[in-house]
Order: C-alpha cells, then structure tokens, then sequence
C-alpha cells in the first residue's frame, strides 16, 4: 500500500471548514506559549532560594532582603505575562479568525505566534538568576541594596530584549501577516510563518546569558557599591554582545517574512 | 478586546482615545507644577516640598547614573518620569493609559534613540561615531547596526506590551467577575495594584533607567 502521509494529512485537514482548523491552531499555538511560564518558575524559584538562604544568614535585614527578592522575581515575571497575553489574544480575541488568505497560512501563523513566545523562557531565568544574585548582596551588605537594586533592574531589563523582540514576532505574525497576502505555494509560506515563530526561540540564549551578567554585576556592586557606574558599563557591554545571536534569529525571522528566498 | 477609541476625525487627523487621555496626563502635570511652584517658601511644606522631593529623587538618579558632568539631562529624565508614571496609573481611574498604544511608546522611545544618537556624534565627531559600527571587528557591522535599531524596539514594545498586557487581562478579568458579584470586590484591587500601580510605576522607572544608561553610554 502506497501512502503519502503528507498528501494524506493536509486532504484530511481540507475536508473540515477553515475557520475550524484555524480556531484548532490557535488553541495548539495558546498551548504552545504557555511553555513560556517555564522560565519564570526556574527563575523564580533560584530567587526565592536565594532569599531564604540571605534572611537565614542575616535574619535581622530580612526586610531588605525580601523587598529586592520580590522586586527581583516580579520583574523575571514579565516574559510569563507577555505570554499569557499572546495566549490570551489567541483565545479571546484573534484576529486570525475571519482573516483572508490560505487556511494553512493562518493556521501556521497562529500556531507560529504561539512559539514565538517562548523565548521569553531565556530571559525569565536570567533575570531571575539576576534577582537572586541581587538578593543575595543585599544580605552580605544591606547598605549597598540601592545600588545593587539599580543594577539589577537595568541589567534585567536589557535581559529582556529577546523576549520583546520575539513579542514583536508574534504580534506581527497576529496583526500584519505578509503571509496571507502574498503569492507562493501555500505549503512554503505556511512553512515560513511556523519557521518565522520557531526562529524566535533563539532568544532564550541571550536571555539566560545577559540575565546572568546582570546577576554578576549586581554581586559585584554589592562588593564595590563605589564602583557602580563602571560596573554596569561593562555589565552592558557584555550584554550586548550576548544580544548577536537573539539579533540573528529576528533578521532569519524577518527575512522569511520580508524577503523570503524560496517564494 | 479593542484597540484605543477613534472619538473624531479634525482635518483629517484621528482624534484617539491616546491622545485625549495624553491631553489629561499633561493636564494633571501642568496643574500641579503650577500650585507646585505658587508661594514657594525658603522652607518647603505641601506641594511644593512633593515637588522639590521629586526633583531631587530624579537628580540623584541621574548623578549616579550618568556621572555630574551630564547634570543637563536631569530636567528631560523628570519629565520622561513624570509623564510615564501618571500614564501609566490612568488605569486607575478607568481610563485607558496612553502608554498601552504603540504610537505613544515608540515615539517616546524614539526622542531617546535621536538623543542617543545626537549625543554620540557631538561628543566622538562624525568619525568616531561611524567607526564605533565597526568596532571589534568591521565583519559586525550589519549586525551593530541592527543591533542598534533594536534598541528603541525593545525600549518600546517592553512598555507597550507591559502596559498592554495589563489593559487586556483587566478587561478579562472585569468581563469574569460580572458572574461572580460575590469575589468583585477583591480581585481587581489585587490586580490593579499589580498591573497598574506596581508594574506601572516599574515600567517607568525602566524607560527612564535605559534611557540615562543608552544616552551616556553613546558619550563614551
């Protein structure tokens, strides 16, 4: 008996109504953004560890300690919410349903919007390795926790970046698909809007590795709160060179989407 | 879930939710500086001391930040500061934060790009700020271009997506809680003291931070 498993799959997709099939990939891609929250409860937790450890060495700056720690892990919390959002978007209010084009097109975007966010994993676990290290100074050396603090917030935020960038992914692939108007086999550009998403992903790499920086930093400013401003130059620096390869995965994204090589 | 109201249309321009709620945040800054700086007295009391304590909060910050010799840049990072952190709090009040809509944050994101790039070429000449693209090795060119475009992407969309996400989940969770009158009083103040007044007032203090972090840093 001969099959072929792709023929077969996409006839039994075309025999249902596109907006269900559709409707379908929205909730696979929902699912799949979910995953995002991975990050945060890694990061989170290495936070909150951290903050047992400092209040178990230093009861009495407990207070300190505890507000960096919360500020910290509400900040590593952010890639969690983009997600929920995108999710939440997918589920409530998507655009995709009702949009023109190739159902196999919008389905992929849909399922491709969902992936995308997953790069917030990275930068959840970094800004949470940043917060936990944060934490972690303030109780060797409550006096430095403004300092400390600064440093974290600045370096988590530059953490993340990707998990913006792969936002900015997603909500493009949501809201101005090129896909859907533009010619081409729809098997190509259903495969481009899915490898658009995937691409993204990249980004949890630098968000781990700039989130550790920011760690680093903010241990070091605990040590030499007098030296903050060096210190957060070459925290920024390193970050920045640990964005090229997040900066690789968006122009492989936008070239699929932009410019595509096989259409 | 839908994008900011469109209330008129004045030769041809949209009149927007946004632009209306900007107009009340400059509203509230403008009445306030005003009673701020009435009477003012060699030893502050009421409003006049909130706003003497505001300004020296943000030039500390700045000081610290970006070094003494950049004092100047302390007047624009208050009022970046100051009209961020009411925008943001308008959820408050049942308005729609000028902030959760794109236009806004990137073309406040974009006055930090222009100085950064203003600022980089005054200090290192024409040259030195061409040569900076090619630096450690002229093969990252691309990429530091890129990289610098990205720059007042991520500074944008980090606000708008915070402040966005907060819109959509607050609306979400005011469509639920319509069944469920016995929880309504305390979820929502939970959420707003998240989404509006913590995250807010958060997401400020960041647009702020990266700003006096990229401006100084293309000084150098």
């Amino acid at each position: 008996m001969e099959t072929n498993f792709i023929q077969w799959f996409f006839d039994f997709i075309m025999s249902y109504e596109p907006k269900v099939i559709i409707a379908c990939a929205s909730v696979i891609g929902a699912g799949f953004a979910m995953i995002t929250g991975i990050g945060p409860g890694i990061g989170q937790g290495y936070a909150a560890g951290k903050g047992a450890e400092a209040v178990g060495n230093s009861p009495k700056d407990s207070k300190s300690i505890i507000s960096t720690m919360l500020l910290g892990a509400a900040i590593a919390e952010t890639s969690g919410i983009l997600a929920l959002v995108v999710a939440l978007i997918l589920l409530f209010g998507n655009p995709l349903i009702g949009a023109s084009g190739s159902m196999v097109v919008i389905a992929s975007s849909a399922i491709g919007a969902g992936i995308a966010v997953i790069a917030g994993m990275g930068p959840a676990i970094g800004q949470g390795y940043a917060a936990g290290k944060a934490t972690e100074a303030v109780g060797i050396n409550p006096r430095s926790s403004k300092g400390v603090t600064l440093v974290m917030l600045v370096g988590q935020a530059v953490a993340q970046t990707t998990g913006i960038l792969a936002l900015v992914i997603s909500l493009i692939l949501l809201y101005g698909n090129p896909f859907a108007s533009m010619e081409g086999a729809f098997i190509i550009l259903g495969a481009s809007a899915l490898g658009a998403g995937i691409a993204m992903v990249g980004g949890i790499g630098p968000g781990i590795g700039q989130g550790y920086a920011a760690g680093k930093a903010a241990e070091a400013t605990g040590k030499r709160p007098d030296q903050q401003s060096n210190i957060t130059k070459i925290m920024f620096l390193g970050q920045a060179v640990a964005q090229t390869t997040g900066i690789y995965a968006l122009i492989v994204s936008l070239i699929l989407m932009y410019s595509n090589p096989f259409l | 879930m839908s994008g900011p109201k469109i209330y008129a249309e004045v030769f041809g321009i949209l009149i927007t939710e946004t632009m209306v709620n900007t107009w009340i945040v400059m509203g509230i800054i403008l009445v306030f500086t005003f009673f701020a700086t009435r009477n003012m007295q060699k030893v502050p009391k009421g409003m006049q001391l909130v706003g003497e304590m505001i300004v020296k909060a943000i030039d500390n910050l700045t000081e610290n930040t970006m070094g003494k010799k950049n004092m100047g840049f302390a007047p624009y990072m208050l009022t970046l500061f100051m009209f961020l952190g009411i925008a943001n709090l308008l959820g408050l009040v049942a308005l729609r934060p000028p902030t959760s809509d794109l236009a806004m944050t990137l073309a406040l994101a974009l006055l930090t790009f222009f100085l950064t790039q203003f600022f980089a070429i005054k200090s290192k000449g024409v040259g030195g700020f061409l040569k900076g693209f090619t630096e450690p090795i002229p093969l990252l060119l691309p990429i530091n271009i890129i990289g610098e475009l990205a720059n007042p992407i991520s500074l944008s969309f980090r606000l708008f997506g915070n402040m966005l996400g907060g819109v959509i989940i607050m609306t979400l969770i005011y469509g639920g809680l319509t069944n469920l009158m016995f929880f309504a009083g305390g979820i929502p103040i939970l959420a707003h003291l998240y989404f509006d007044i913590f995250s807010g007032l958060l997401q400020s203090f960041i647009f702020v931070m990266l700003s006096m972090v990229f401006i100084s840093m293309a000084m150098e």
